[in-house]
């Protein structure tokens, strides 16, 4: 009794609200449709005579990343939505699930998204979960399933967590960032070029996320959001595609694999290795500062890359 | 047992999509096209830049062997159908008597042919820097 009067008028104990809890999960519907895209993508690619569009074994890479990022994600998922759980509990109120806050909660995961993907991409611990995604050399629908296997490890889900902690309701939120996953499986491709110019302005597409994937120096950590395109021009880390710029993919040094175990892990490795190495007052920043950071400054960060070659 | 069914389709899936990439062709080795392509490929991939000075092409255009004028020495080799571009040290490179020459990257040993030069970069090699 003393324990509900702590919590929100009406809302269970979030502890009852987890083992109550369900959520839609569109992934699972949208499979058959990823199968069959890249079907139509590999067909393309083979007629017009694209042929260092795919690669047997990077794809076998990519799709095994996919496979292991659903047990990943089934394994961890009652521990992020405990989580989420919590945070919605202990926040100041409870929107409940009225149609508006759909749309609301989409737009706001998106933006909860870009600043995830940023930080992954500028501070090292997240980057060791979401490199694999950018390790292979090709852009195709297969590197969009090139999930991470690590995201719960790294702690991706605290950026979802103010989400539900003003009040979206937990299951609302993941069924928001599903769809979002959705939305980013067709822009990874080479086979769409430019769209109308309206919706180039709104929405992440192939051209915008074709940039975020290319290790041309100009576009290193570039258009880093999900759905809408709006949020990197709003942070000033828009960049358009430049037409007669031959991009190129993966990683700034290419892993050079087709270890699927490798692809997965190897930037952990490396900071474990990296960690090991440094003076004391240098190694949680190996964990922490952007990737390529080093403090005798053997290596390059992306900023340095794109200075040194203006 | 659902999701053990979803599991099992989706893998059945993947080994599908893998098959079908491979009858399609999406297999090659690529072939760099001169020395050019060699020198912009170390130019942009390796860590800090890497200004060449002289380069030797595999005669299938399957990699090449570089130097800078510091000396230092790098490799680019196939992977899949693209190139990845690596330094490396003097004793990283095997130079034999006639056109191959073998370099030891980590995790992975490849053989280029760089036909008349490579008894030319065995002297480089064996030299002082």
């Amino acid at each position: 009794m003393t324990s509900a009067k702590r919590h929100k008028p009406g809302a269970a104990r979030w502890q009852d609200r987890f083992d109550r809890m369900d959520y839609f999960d569109p992934v699972p519907l949208a499979v058959p449709f990823f199968v069959l895209l890249i079907v139509a993508e590999l067909i393309w690619a083979r007629r017009n005579g694209k042929l260092r569009t795919y690669e047997s074994r990077d794809t076998a890479v990519s799709l095994a990343l996919g496979l292991g990022s659903l047990f990943a994600g089934a394994l961890f998922a009652g521990a992020t939505l405990g989580m989420l759980a919590w945070a919605h509990e202990i926040g100041p109120q409870a929107f409940g699930w009225a149609w508006w806050t759909w749309p609301l909660c989409f737009l706001l995961d998106d933006l909860a998204y870009y600043w995830f993907h940023r930080c992954a991409h500028r501070v090292r611990w997240f980057w060791a979960a979401h490199v694999n995604h950018h390790s292979s050399q090709h852009y195709n629908l297969s590197t969009a399933l090139r999930q991470s296997w690590t995201n719960f490890i790294a702690l991706s889900f605290l950026f979802r967590l103010p989400l539900a902690l003003i009040g979206f309701e937990p299951g609302m939120i993941l069924t928001c960032a599903a769809f979002n996953l959705i939305y980013q499986f067709w822009i990874h491709t080479e086979a769409i070029g430019r769209l109308p110019a309206w919706f180039e302005a709104i929405m992440n597409t192939p051209s915008h996320h074709r940039v975020h994937h290319a290790t041309n120096a100009r576009y290193l950590d570039r258009n880093y959001s999900g759905t809408f395109i709006i949020w990197d021009r709003l942070f000033g880390t828009f960049e358009p595609e430049k037409s007669g710029v031959a991009m190129r993919y993966g990683l700034v040094s290419q892993l050079g694999s087709f270890n699927v175990l490798k692809a997965a892990f190897h930037e952990w490795l490396a900071i474990g290795r990296d960690m090991i190495r440094a003076p004391w007052r240098y190694k949680l920043s190996y964990l922490l500062r952007e990737p390529g950071w080093s403090h005798d400054g053997s290596r390059e960060t992306s900023d340095m890359i794109r200075e040194r070659t203006k | 047992m659902q999701t053990l069914w979803l599991l099992a389709g989706v893998a059945l899936a993947v080994a599908l999509l893998i098959w079908l990439s491979m009858r399609l062709g999406f297999r090659g080795v690529p072939v760099l096209v001169d020395r050019d392509e060699a020198i912009a490929i170390a130019a942009e991939a390796i860590s800090g830049g890497f200004g060449a000075v002289e380069a030797a092409i595999d005669r299938q255009g399957h990699g090449a062997l570089l130097r800078d004028k510091d000396g230092r020495l790098a490799v680019i080799l196939p992977h899949g159908a693209h190139f990845i571009a690596r330094l490396v040290d003097v004793d990283s490179i095997d130079v034999g008597d006639g056109s191959k020459v073998t370099v030891r990257i980590p995790g992975r040993t490849s053989s280029l042919d760089l036909g008349k030069e490579a008894q030319a970069w065995r002297s480089a090699l064996a030299r002082p820097l």
